[in-house]
């Protein structure tokens, strides 16, 4: 699913608030709207399925806690977006994932043929080894569609901070691949 | 290769677990764990210092002070790491020129 | 023959390196460069003197070998300080400008490492030298879209800071429950 699908999906303009109010059918609504975003930034950044649901879990619990404060449907994107990132560097911290070898990885690549499975693999592998920032801002900008001043506002950085983790994220994959800019 | 449309396709949005909303769900329903207030010596410092700060700042609160004292941490911890990175990455590129001599 | 000599001073430089003094104080260079960041399309720009280093310090995580690494590293310092300005196209720098800098080093500097490409990247490393003791790092990098400064105040750990870009980025590898270090963990 792109950023661009989510029309699909479009809930009411209540259900926020019925979900504040403690509707647990209308905060399931609010959870299958967004959850293939929070699910796929954690897997992103992680690789590892069981530790990206696991997280991102966590974050619509956390959600629940926190509906009174969120106040558009706007704002509650970028809260989920916000603590997802969060989230996913504190996890980050604690060391308790793993590198995914080429050998390893099973996923379901979309439009792939054979010789397109390797390369896909092997950005994945090198987007790992990207410190977390990058990767960070590397998703927001290429999952997420986000313009450079609002990765730095989603994840709390100056824009020139956001702009430098991108563009060095970039160059470094770039090398490792070998591809000209 | 191009790399941003292979970045696109790399990193496109992925569908979460089947029955995903339902686990969320259930973990709802379950009875929450009672909380349990600790307060160490260290937190109790830390209270009142904010404490005497607020009678002296006359309005913040002491949980607005500590919050600020731990956003411009982050902040600091968060710079220096990309400091850190650029001076690193500098002597790399001096390290493998000489390396290559 | 170079390689010999870097090596060399390099090894002098870690061997002498003692705990820092407040006897021998470095000196803050001056970095910042109007010009350049007036024509940059970004600028990034790092201010950290002893008491927001220190800050720093505290949130580091003690659980996160990267920052581990960080921790060590800014034991002692005073200050890190750096401007990268980046460009849209060649060519857009007058490289000149670097001599603002150079200028301000005064007989305790002394240059290290100097690297000169016709394509990619100059790099000049710079130490300031208080008899034995490091008090100081300069770097100046010139790329053909990016110019960077950073400076380094206090005793500076050489071989580890350049050793430091081989664990940034690399996560640890867990296997069975044993946490190992990667490859990169160490020089590559």
């Amino acid at each position: 699913m792109s950023a661009a699908a989510p029309l699909l999906f479009a809930v009411p303009d209540d259900t926020l608030q019925r979900a504040a109010a403690g509707d647990h059918e209308s905060f399931g609504t609010l959870i299958r709207e967004h959850q293939d975003m929070v699910f796929s930034i954690a897997w992103n950044f992680l690789h590892d399925r069981d530790r990206a649901e696991e997280i991102a879990q966590e974050v619509f619990l956390q959600l629940y806690r926190t509906l009174g404060e969120i106040e558009t449907p706007q704002h509650l994107t970028f809260w989920l977006r916000r603590v997802t990132s969060n989230r996913c560097i504190d996890e980050s911290r604690r060391g308790r994932w793993r590198i995914v070898t080429l050998d390893e990885a099973s996923e379901v690549v979309h439009d792939a043929d054979e010789t397109d499975l390797f390369l896909v693999k092997k950005l994945r592998q090198m987007l790992q080894r990207l410190p977390a920032q990058q990767r960070l801002a590397i998703t927001m900008r290429y999952q997420e569609g986000l313009e450079p001043s609002e990765i730095g506002a989603v994840l709390d950085m100056p824009l020139n901070t956001a702009k430098s983790h991108l563009r060095r994220g970039l160059a470094a994959l770039r090398e490792w691949l070998g591809v000209k800019s | 290769m191009n790399l941003d449309h292979e970045l696109h396709r790399v990193l496109e949005r992925t569908s979460a677990p089947e029955g995903f909303a339902d686990r969320v769900l259930a973990r709802l329903e379950q009875k929450p764990k009672p909380q349990r207030h600790r307060f160490t010596a260290s937190t109790l410092r830390r209270i009142a210092a904010a404490v005497i700060l607020t009678a002296g700042l006359g309005g913040l609160t002491a949980h607005q002070i500590i919050e600020h004292r731990r956003i411009e941490g982050e902040r600091a911890r968060r710079e220096l790491m990309t400091a850190l990175h650029i001076a690193s990455a500098k002597m790399r590129v001096a390290q493998r020129a000489v390396a290559h001599d | 023959m170079t390689r010999y000599i870097v090596n060399l001073l390099l090894a002098i430089i870690a061997s002498a390196a003692v705990p820092f003094t407040a006897s021998a104080q470095g000196t803050r260079i001056n970095l910042d460069l109007p010009e350049m960041a007036a024509k940059a399309s970004e600028t990034t720009d790092v201010t950290l003197d002893g008491a927001m280093l220190r800050l720093a310090g505290k949130f580091l995580s003690s659980k996160d070998a990267d920052e581990r690494a960080a921790r060590e590293m800014i034991n002692g310092l005073t200050g890190i300080y750096v401007r990268s300005y980046e460009f849209d196209h060649d060519g857009e720098y007058d490289k000149s400008q670097a001599e603002r800098i150079r200028t301000q080093l005064g007989p305790s500097w002394k240059k290290i490492v100097k690297v000169t490409s016709r394509t990619k990247e100059d790099v000049d490393i710079y130490v300031d030298m208080r008899g034995d003791n490091v008090t100081g790092l300069l770097i100046i990098s010139a790329e053909p879209r990016e110019f960077t400064v950073v400076n380094i105040v206090g005793p500076v750990d050489i071989e580890k800071l350049a050793g430091l870009e081989g664990q940034f980025g690399i996560p640890h590898i867990y296997r069975d429950g044993n946490e190992k270090h990667g490859k990169d963990s160490h020089h590559e």
